[in-house]
């Protein structure tokens, strides 16, 4: 028997427009704790990022002034034995200007070369000789030149030549 | 209030509060960590950036470095070099008849090296052998630089000389091979 004339319907505790509302709140809820989850995460991978990057920049940097010290010591060493060369040289050649300057008449017993004197002992056959060709080019040299003569019982005489050079003039 | 039914009411209600929930979430969590995100984003950035310069800066200095050394290996190993008597008197025995080398003493101390004198008496046939010798001390691996003041006496037919050596040794502490090493 029928009591009515309508269909029944189901009736839910919730709603459809109950169920939509809640699903969007839902949804955006989980969206929001998701990203809210992913973004704490990200950050935190940032932060040892930071760590890591910052190390790397002070051995970076210490490295750097590491190589630049380096840098600079070895231009320095390479730039003092180019002075080393070129100090050897010219005393090399400063000896050898001196040994060419003597005359083969003039001979020498000894020889004592400083940084501003040259002292030499030496045998001559004569005075104008030993002053036209040693003394005199010797003078143009050095700032004072002074020569003392010891007559030998042959004739010849040995002599001690002082040469002094001001240390302005080095 | 007769005209709204009554759930449609608590529909709204409920609504209101979790909206009310929602942009308290986002305001007061979701958008400081955004913005925190974004803040630490920016430094991380900044500093890979600044690692690749400062990569670039030390690839740079170390090529440069290298081929500094590279072009100059001699010198720089003769800094290096221990200073060997037998071997000094066994390389330039051919310049000289007799040479006697006193014993390495320390002499000054500067930021880089140390240097070492040496008083070398010896015996030579003619000025020329020192002149030789002059010549082939820039390239006997030790930096050696002759000192005044030079002697020269005759010696029947020989000429006796003496002369100082100031030899230049690199210090210990400089770290220069570790540094190569290192890169």
């Amino acid at each position: 028997m029928k009591f009515s004339y309508i269909k029944p319907r189901p009736k839910n505790i919730i709603s459809d427009e109950f169920k939509i509302v809640g699903v969007f709140f839902i949804t955006a809820f989980v969206v929001l704790i998701f990203s809210f989850g992913i973004m704490q995460y990200k950050s935190h991978e940032f932060k040892t990022k930071k760590i890591i990057q910052n190390n790397k920049i002070m051995q970076l940097q210490s490295t750097i002034q590491d190589l630049k010290k380096a840098m600079f010591d070895a231009r320095f060493e390479v730039s003092k034995a180019a002075k080393i060369g070129t100090a050897n040289t010219v005393l090399q050649e400063s000896i050898k200007n001196l040994f060419d300057l003597v005359p083969n008449r003039i001979v020498l017993s000894k020889v004592d070369i400083a940084k501003n004197s040259l002292l030499i002992y030496g045998h001559t056959p004569n005075k104008n000789l030993f002053r036209f060709m040693l003394q005199a080019p010797l003078s143009s040299i050095f700032t004072s030149t002074s020569t003392t003569f010891y007559q030998l019982p042959n004739g010849s005489l040995n002599f001690v030549c002082k040469n002094y050079i001001n240390e302005d003039n080095l | 209030m007769s005209f709204i039914p009554r759930q449609y009411l608590y529909l709204f209600i409920m609504s209101a509060v979790l909206l009310g929930l929602l942009l308290s979430f986002s305001i007061g969590y979701v958008i400081p960590v955004g913005k925190q995100y974004r803040k630490q984003e920016l430094i991380v950035h900044t500093l890979s950036k600044r690692v690749d310069k400062l990569y670039l800066t030390k690839t740079d200095i170390n090529k440069k470095y290298n081929k500094f050394s590279k072009k100059h290996t001699a010198v720089l190993a003769a800094f290096s070099n221990t200073f060997n008597a037998g071997k000094f008197i066994e390389i330039n025995k051919q310049y000289f008849q007799k040479i006697t080398l006193s014993k390495l003493k320390k002499d000054k101390q500067f930021d880089v090296f140390d240097t070492y004198k040496v008083n070398a008496v010896s015996k030579i046939h003619s000025p020329e052998n020192f002149y030789k010798f002059l010549q082939r001390i820039n390239h006997e691996g030790w930096v050696i630089k002759i000192e005044f003041p030079v002697h020269f006496q005759r010696d029947g037919n020989l000429i006796d000389l003496d002369f100082t050596m100031r030899v230049y040794k690199r210090l210990l502490k400089d770290s220069s091979s570790n540094i190569l090493k290192k890169s």
